[in-house]
């Protein structure tokens, strides 16, 4: 994104008057450390000179941690940036999937960035996209994952959305309820060293003030989520539309920043028929099922990728990553009571 | 970011409620509780990477 785009977008965004306490900017959707340090020195003195003031700015990347060096790491200590490292395991999950244009699988060079970042103490959490086999294999993956100290991962599921039409783990709803089963005794185990973002994220659901009086998330409410591509190109909604289309939608892309104001998008007729099949989705989420008071309505993006429609209720999506999950955070809960809180320490913050 | 008003953005407002489900509904009200304590545990912004959107 060339800094006129960031600059424009940024000028959008502050213009809007939609900015709450706290604003998180992703770098992702591609790898980010392909483009040189120099521009991400410039890239956040923008961004804090136009938000500075305004809101609580974080920065984050999710990378492949291989061009990671010793600059990137003092780079990324310095300007506090979170870090999440794309790593799937072992070397036979990872590489089945994650391999350079010549084949090559990635995984030793993902392992050589990550040990870079633990030399350097910076902190991060690792995402793990598990497949239909590594779902077998919780304890494979957990144990990996520990003698390499790595303590803060996400679980993503394989699935149907955005550009990816195929899916390793369709009807696979027994196995992640065993794999989370697992996960949350081993997290247990662990005496709160190993945390798991979505076992975290189920309990920041249930413990939040605003519980049963929320009626959407950030992913069907508009603008809550914003996505610009590198020529401008403003997205809302689930990211994963970013850069789709759809044939009766056509594309997500709803204006670009250097002609459109956000709130002109709002009365604009093709994000209003988007939004409108969203809402739609969401009520009828609302009516029908008993787990809407912790999903809120599901992600638009799988909507659209396994039921073809915005207005849809029902995906594998929600049934493996809010049903399943809140059955197996219920059910040991029900069995084992509350786990004890963790407390932040420097043990903990190693990965 | 927060979101535009309502009036501008009329979409998710007016939902009915939720189908009723007692025993899920119960299971996560004995939960909240449960984890209430725990909650007010934490340290501040301890929860800031696991909201992260990323694939």
């Amino acid at each position: 994104m060339a800094f006129a785009v960031l600059e424009r977008a940024l000028a959008r965004i502050t213009e809007s008057g939609w900015l709450g306490d706290r604003l998180d900017i992703a770098w992702h959707a591609g790898e980010p450390l392909v483009l040189p340090r120099d521009y991400y020195a410039v890239a956040l003195d923008l961004c804090d000179a136009a938000l500075g003031g305004l809101t609580a700015v974080h920065h984050g990347f999710q990378t492949n941690a291989i061009l990671l060096d010793h600059a990137w790491c003092r780079f990324v200590l310095e300007r506090g940036i979170s870090l999440g490292v794309s790593l799937d395991g072992p070397a036979r999950f990872h590489d089945s999937r994650r391999v350079t244009r010549s084949g090559t699988g990635t995984h030793a060079r993902v392992m050589q960035g990550v040990r870079l970042l633990q030399e350097h103490g910076v902190p991060f959490h690792v995402i793990c996209v598990v497949g239909a086999e590594a779902l077998a294999c919780p304890d494979e993956l957990i144990d990996f994952f520990l003698a390499h100290g790595i303590f803060r991962l996400g679980f993503n599921i394989e699935e149907l959305d955005g550009v990816n039409r195929t899916s390793s783990t369709v009807d696979s709803e027994p196995a992640y309820r065993s794999f989370m089963a697992r996960v949350i005794e081993r997290v247990r185990q662990s005496g709160g060293t190993l945390r798991v973002r979505e076992l975290e994220s189920m309990r920041d659901a249930l413990t939040d003030p605003g519980f049963d009086r929320y009626r959407d998330n950030d992913q069907n409410r508009p603008f809550a989520i914003l996505s610009i591509d590198w020529q401008g190109g403003i997205a809302t909604f689930s990211p994963e539309l970013l850069g789709t289309a759809h044939a009766r939608y056509g594309e997500f892309i709803f204006g670009n920043v250097a002609t459109q104001a956000l709130a002109d998008i709002t009365t604009d007729a093709h994000f209003r028929t988007v939004a409108d099949a969203i809402a739609a989705g969401v009520r009828a989420c609302a009516e029908r099922c008993a787990y809407f008071p912790v999903c809120l309505g599901g992600a638009p993006a799988n909507k659209l990728g396994e039921l073809d429609d915005f207005a849809g209720t029902e995906t594998m999506n929600c049934r493996l990553t809010q049903q399943a999950l809140l059955d197996a955070v219920l059910d040991d809960l029900e069995r084992y009571g509350a786990m004890p809180a963790r407390v932040a320490t420097a043990g903990a913050v190693r990965s | 970011m927060t979101s535009p008003s309502q009036d501008q953005v009329a979409s998710v407002g007016h939902v009915a409620a939720p189908a009723e489900r007692p025993d899920l509904a119960s299971r996560i009200e004995r939960a909240r509780r449960q984890l209430a304590p725990a909650k007010e545990e934490r340290a501040p912004g301890d929860g800031r990477w696991q909201n992260w959107y990323s694939r």
